[in-house]
């Protein structure tokens, strides 16, 4: 990586840990401000994320009686999302062969919690669909913050602060 | 980074995000389609690319896909509200189900919304407003998805080990080495 990218990697993880917390905020802002009775930004935000998750109200948490603008999975892969920005994970910048080992290990517990129910074989609660999705949403957020860093190495503005 | 190649993958990611998000009961799963389009997308750059792709080339696959995927769920979602009632009622009947939904909801703040969505103007102000916080959350996902899909399909390592720049063109061939005298 160029040493100008290497100076701006905090403010970038900053930047994009901020993005996620707005993201979640809005997740939690739902049932907030239902329970404030401000019924009408709290069902905007309850649409907009309509598009994105089931939002069926037995599997997602609650506050105050309201559900979260999300369910249980997309909570915990949100919350994976600032844990991501946050951590630093040495192994998403080394070998593609341990990163795609990490990237396998997230996400099959991910697949198991999905597709054990259907099967019959096991039901997922509240708490493994919560934690199976924060796991996979910490690796995509590090791959994310990663892939953003590499794209603004190559950047046009790049070249003009080495001129 | 070429650009020209990417958008044919990325109208594909698109495509399987625009379309599966939309169509019940296909839509009830998450934002696995958001995902699953930028990582749709990542994967047949992959294979379509001569040289290594990086990981910055999935993420602008994504928002790519995310764009273009946003643009194709718009295009379907409209003509669908506009024929499930009369114009934005559609929309109005949908915010009405959503405030069903949430439990123990209180009738007068369901009247107060009623009224507030039966204003002229207001349905499409708001479904403007949702389209424009769509877009932005789908872009998200899907570039998290051109993320992944490069670091699990690109295997290939950069011809130079010393050098990270994995996505750029190939260098032009040296001259050979004198004899030794």
């Amino acid at each position: 990586m160029t040493p100008a990218t290497d100076t701006n990697f905090l403010p970038l993880r900053s930047l994009t840990c901020m993005v996620w917390v707005l993201l979640y905020v809005l997740v939690l802002g739902a049932p907030i401000l239902a329970a404030q009775e401000y019924f009408a930004p709290s069902t905007f935000i309850y649409l907009v994320f309509s598009g994105v998750c089931h939002q069926i109200p037995e599997r997602s948490f609650a506050f105050a009686g309201f559900p979260f603008a999300v369910c249980h999975r997309c909570s915990g892969i949100y919350l994976g999302f600032i844990a991501g920005s946050l951590i630093k994970n040495p192994f998403i910048y080394r070998s593609r062969g341990i990163r795609r080992s990490l990237i396998l290990a997230s996400i099959a517990p991910l697949v198991l919690d999905v597709s054990l129910p259907f099967a019959g074989i096991a039901e997922s609660t509240p708490l493994s669909r919560f934690l199976t999705g924060l796991l996979f949403g910490t690796m995509l957020s590090s791959l994310f913050l990663h892939g953003v860093r590499e794209l603004l190495d190559k950047a046009p503005f790049q070249r003009l602060n080495s001129n | 980074m070429n650009l020209e190649n990417m958008w044919k993958p990325a109208a594909i990611g698109g495509l399987l995000l625009g379309v599966l998000s939309s169509l019940p009961p296909l839509n009830c799963a998450c934002c696995i389609w958001m995902i699953g389009g930028g990582f749709l997308a990542a994967y047949l750059y992959v294979k379509e690319s001569s040289v290594v792709v990086t990981l910055g080339q999935g993420v602008l696959l994504g928002l790519l896909a995310g764009v273009i995927g946003t643009i194709i769920y718009e295009l379907i979602q409209i003509p669908l509200l506009l024929w499930s009632s009369e114009g934005g009622r559609g929309l109005a009947e949908q915010i009405q189900q959503m405030m069903e939904q949430i439990p123990g909801f209180p009738e007068e703040n369901r009247k107060s919304i009623e009224e507030l969505t039966s204003r002229e103007g207001f349905i499409s102000f708001l479904y403007v407003m949702s389209i424009a916080v769509q877009l932005v959350i789908n872009c998200l996902l899907a570039m998290l998805g051109g993320a992944l899909g490069v670091a699990l399909f690109e295997k290939r390592k950069p011809k130079d080990p010393f050098s990270q720049e994995s996505g750029s063109e190939p260098p032009s061939s040296l001259p050979p080495l004198p004899p030794n005298e």
